[in-house]
């Protein structure tokens, strides 16, 4: 062997030393083939609801998932770990799933908030029904339903269900558990069946998803999702029947993304409602929804939701490792879940954005972004974001391309006004008179005569003032809010004026601003733009145009080192992608022909070079006067 | 090499673009004008094609010994000793140079448009932002350089089609000045004026992929040579190339004479945009530069600790001269004359020697 490789080595010198350090990154293809993924699952074929085989077997491995570490034996079993791309920095491997030193006293703390392992299931019916009321704090707790009943087969079998009220849809209890056991028993065919378990599962028990849990803890935990556990007398094992159906909001119309043209339908609460909402969308056998579970005491899921064909596995995996090592006891909502997983938390710009319009998380997840969703929470996160996010609405793309492009100039300006104009006012009226015309700097100067303070501290008190009406405005019961809102509009605005507190032209400025940061369309970018004014007016006032400047520099070199699960923020501007005819041009469907390159897709084309296949067909009734309705464009 | 991230060669084209051009903004148009008379234009774009061989030793030593930066390949050519003292006039030069283009722009800044602040304050905030800058390493300036493009591009032009009304093209003649000895003359400092190029050879091992480092260095240089010649001419058909031989700054002299209409008028302030994202720039990557070079120096293996004791050294070093005049006076005398030695020589040296001992570099790093 020896011999051959320095025979090839001197065929080929430079071979081995330019793909000494990274072999396997030079021969992978760009476009990897989709291959199902085993570890995952998709809607239908397995409850979201129940332990997630992935955790469960790096639990065992006590592995970590990106470390690639289970790559290492694969079937041949003679595969190296695949190098992971570095997405970010924190992808290196991490021992011990991310936490290197815990406090012996708290890590014991926190192993007692976990319930202990109560064994197997018994064959005894009392010994489980006392279980069950012991570690269930029964007759402290109300909500809890154990019923006892005696099973009509022959000869007769004691059983009991235990089910969460509320949870538990009271009527698929009583009609397709207890009444087929306690009446319909005898219709049971005279089958031989091994055990009186496998009768009642085989025949009796009519429900779409029935499991048997041998573990006490699994069952507890799934007890408390609101399934029925359906105990039998002499059979060590318990029957989990699917009868999840609790109270909440049906789908309704969106709050905070009101569209004028576009889908008017919003997520709610339930997880397994809004999973749907997508699906509907997206017709594809490769939607990925991948279950996990972060909480120790909420247990809350989590559904990780992923095209298998488009998008990174790295990101997924990135993405997957995050969530699984959150070690928190209470977590329900996105914005929390956000905290808690984003690259860097001393930001003011968000890192993943919130959304409730299944249509725009479908747009998402088309173009190879990730979706959480969160049970219990109505805004759905996608990930990883970039600057676009900040201009770009999901109406863009239902309205015809120079609409949409105007739109985000408008947006674009908006941010502008935003965050610079206080600035720029007090700036140019304390540092620059001279830039300011002649005729206008006289108006200006007219309009302050008899205004006591300095520019700076007028802007201010007036900005903070309207960002009083904006928290009011919220809290304030609808009833009442209106009136309130034309108290505080009357007497911030014309009373301060006519008392000679401000000047109308400031009012003006501070109205603008207020206008501009609401437009962005995105609201968990919303604050980052909102707040930004406050640092730029304040260097402004020190330092006039040169502290404005200073101010936007710093928020460039920001931003252009942010990272959102890996993707530099700014791109596709820096570092600088292909073009793409949707950043500030909202140009035409038919041209966005791939996805975006920043999101490193594993299938880059989104449609064919020719969308508009009939353009170049003659119509087939070529005599005859043709309607002319043309058809729409399609994506 | 310290490790730091990627970037690409259009992104270092960028950067090596801002570090050299900044200039122009300060004395540059008035030296230029000194040394050179009309022939300037000439002269910096003989400066900048000769120049650009020392870009073409970088991509040899680039190619020959990937994953290293010139530090790195001196300590492996010449040993740890030997190849650390290579890096002193390294030190020596970003110091001194981010030093005193701090220095200047502050002034500039100072005399411009906030007269009555104490020159400290302006000094203290371009070194906050430059420490902050360098602190995202070579990707996050980068990226930083790719974004101010976008504005400097609209300033630039904006500039140009405002100040059209004012130039006469006649003012450039005679293009060759008084002949081949004006031009002789003054190429120290048209060469000197590119010596920034150095900045590439200790950014070679980020640069991906290495190939496109003779790319990168090609169309840096290029239009840095193209941007120098340009504003040179503009504010010699504005002033006349006397004239520009006795401002100080030209360029803001350039910027005050702008009006449009009755309602644009000293729209200089607007332009303070510009110098001051060139010059927090140019101080980011001059700045980064001396890091990178202070931490191979030390044998660091990251630069990131060196930031603050850094900032207060380029703070301190910065008031070393007692007005602006002095500081004017020690630019002119040694950076803008004698640095193109360092920048041609270096990677000239570097090369001659790796072929003499016939060393490469055999594994990666």
């Amino acid at each position: 062997m020896k011999i051959f490789d320095r025979v090839k080595s001197a065929l080929h010198p430079n071979r081995g030393k330019q793909t000494a350090g990274k072999p396997e990154e030079k021969k992978k293809p760009r476009n990897i083939p989709f291959q199902p993924l085993e570890r995952s699952f998709s809607l239908g074929e397995r409850p979201i609801y129940g332990p997630n085989p992935e955790l469960e077997k790096n639990k065992k491995k006590g592995q970590n998932e990106v470390n690639g570490k289970q790559d290492e034996k694969t079937k041949n079993g003679f595969k190296k770990p695949k190098k992971p791309r570095k997405l970010t920095p924190v992808e290196k491997p991490v021992e011990n799933a991310g936490i290197k030193k815990v406090d012996p006293q708290r890590k014991e703390q926190s192993q007692s908030l976990q319930p202990e392992d109560l064994g197997p299931i018994s064959a005894s019916l009392e010994v489980n029904l006392a279980l069950v009321k012991k570690n269930l704090h029964l007759p402290h707790t109300s909500d809890i339903i154990v019923r006892d009943f005696t099973i009509g087969t022959k000869p007769a079998i004691r059983g009991a269900v235990v089910f969460v009220e509320g949870l538990a849809s009271r009527d698929t209890i009583n009609t397709h558990i207890l009444q087929p056991l306690m009446l319909l028993a005898h219709l049971s065919p005279d089958k031989v069946v091994d055990s009186p378990g496998d009768l009642i599962r085989q025949h009796l028990l009519p429900a779409n998803q029935l499991e048997t849990k041998k573990n006490f803890k699994d069952a507890i935990d799934t007890l408390l999702m609101g399934v029925t556990l359906v105990f039998i007398d002499g059979e060590p094992e318990v029957l989990v029947a699917e009868t999840k159906g609790w109270e909440h909001r049906t789908v309704g119309h969106p709050t905070i993304e009101q569209v004028v043209i576009g889908p008017h339908e919003a997520f709610t609460e339930l997880l397994r409602t809004n999973t749907a909402l997508i699906r509907r969308r997206i017709r594809s056998p490769h939607l990925i929804v991948e279950a996990l579970k972060v909480g120790r005491i909420s247990q809350t899921d989590v559904a990780l939701i992923y095209l298998a064909d488009i998008t990174n596995d790295k990101l997924v995996a990135e993405v997957r490792r995050r969530l699984q090592n959150i070690d928190v006891d209470y977590l329900s909502t996105t914005g929390q879940i956000e905290q808690y997983i984003e690259d860097n938390p001393f930001t003011l710009f968000n890192q993943m954005t919130t959304t409730e319009l299944p249509d725009r998380a479908a747009a998402a997840l088309s173009e190879g972004q990730v979706v959480l969703v969160i049970d219990g929470s109505p805004h759905v996160a996608l990930l990883p974001i970039v600057y676009t996010n900040y201009f770009q609405a999901a109406e863009d793309y239902y309205l015809r391309g120079p609409f949409g492009s105007f739109s985000r100039f408008i947006r674009g300006m908006s941010i502008f006004f935003a965050i610079w104009l206080p600035s720029i006012y007090v700036a140019a009226t304390t540092f620059h008179p001279e830039m300011i015309p002649t005729p206008l700097m006289l108006t200006v100067a007219a309009s302050r005569e008899n205004v006591p303070f300095p520019v700076f501290f007028e802007v201010i008190m007036m900005e903070l003032a309207l960002e009083l009406i904006r928290e009011a405005g919220i809290r304030i019961p609808s009833t009442i809010g209106p009136t309130i809102g034309i108290v505080g509009a009357l007497i911030l605005g014309q009373a301060a004026v006519a008392a000679g507190i401000v000047s109308p032209i400031l009012i003006i400025v501070v109205a603008m601003t207020a206008l501009a940061a609401f437009v962005v369309p995105d609201y968990s970018s919303q604050f980052a733009v909102r707040l930004l004014r406050f640092p730029m007016t304040v260097l402004a006032a020190m330092l006039g145009f040169v502290g404005t400047a200073a101010g936007t520099f710093v928020i460039a070199t920001h931003l252009a080192s942010l990272k959102s699960f890996g993707v530099p923020f700014l791109s596709p501007w820096a570092p600088s992608r292909k073009g793409s005819v949707d950043l500030f041009w909202r140009g035409p469907l038919w041209l966005m022909e791939r996805r975006p390159e920043h999101l490193r897709t594993k299938n880059h084309v989104r449609q064919a070079k020719i969308v508009r296949k009939w353009a170049l067909t003659a119509p087939e009734t070529e005599n005859k006067p043709v309607a002319t309705d043309e058809q729409p464009d399609k994506e | 090499m310290i490790a730091d991230g990627h970037i690409s060669p259009s992104e270092a084209a960028i950067l090596l673009l801002f570090s050299i051009t900044a200039k122009v903004f300060l004395a540059f148009p008035r030296i230029i004008a000194r040394q050179a008379g009309t022939a300037g234009l000439v002269s910096v774009l003989l400066g900048g094609t000769i120049m650009m061989t020392a870009v073409l030793f970088f991509s040899l030593l680039a190619r020959r010994f990937p994953q290293k930066n010139m530090v790195d390949i001196a300590k492996f050519l010449l040993g740890p000793y030997l190849g650390a003292l290579f890096v002193l006039p390294l030190n020596l030069y970003f110091l001194f140079d981010t030093s005193i283009v701090l220095r200047e722009f502050s002034e500039t800044i100072a005399t411009a448009v906030l007269p009555r602040t104490p020159l400290s304050v302006i000094v203290f905030l371009f070194v906050v932002l430059m420490a902050y800058s360098a602190y995202g390493g070579i990707e996050g300036i980068g990226r930083t350089a790719i974004v101010m493009r976008t504005f400097i591009v609209v300033f630039m032009a904006a500039i140009i089609l405002l100040s059209y009304p004012r130039i006469v093209l006649g003012r450039l003649l005679p293009i060759f000045g008084d002949g081949l000895p004006s031009i002789i003359k003054s190429l120290p400092v048209s060469l000197s004026s590119y010596s920034e190029v150095i900045f590439l050879g200790l950014i070679l091992p980020y640069i991906r992929p290495t190939r496109n480092v003779l790319k990168a260095g090609l169309m840096g240089i290029m239009s840095s040579a193209l941007i120098l010649s340009l504003f040179c001419a503009i504010s010699w058909a504005t002033f006349s190339e006397p004239l520009t031989a006795y401002l100080a700054f030209p360029f803001l002299d350039l910027t005050r004479l702008i009006s449009f209409g009755h309602f644009l008028q000293r729209a200089d302030v607007f332009f303070i945009f510009l110098w001051y994202f060139t010059a927090a720039l140019k101080l980011s990557i001059g700045f980064y530069a001396f890091l990178l070079s202070l931490a191979e120096f030390l044998q660091l293996k990251g630069f990131r600790p060196l930031i603050f004791i850094s900032a207060i050294l380029t703070y301190a070093v910065s008031f070393l001269f007692p007005n602006l005049i002095t500081s004017f006076w020690i630019d002119q005398m040694f950076l803008t004359r004698y640095t193109f030695v360092l920048s041609l020589t270096l990677p000239l040296v570097l090369w001659i020697i790796a072929l003499f001992i016939g060393k490469k570099e055999t594994q990666h790093g």
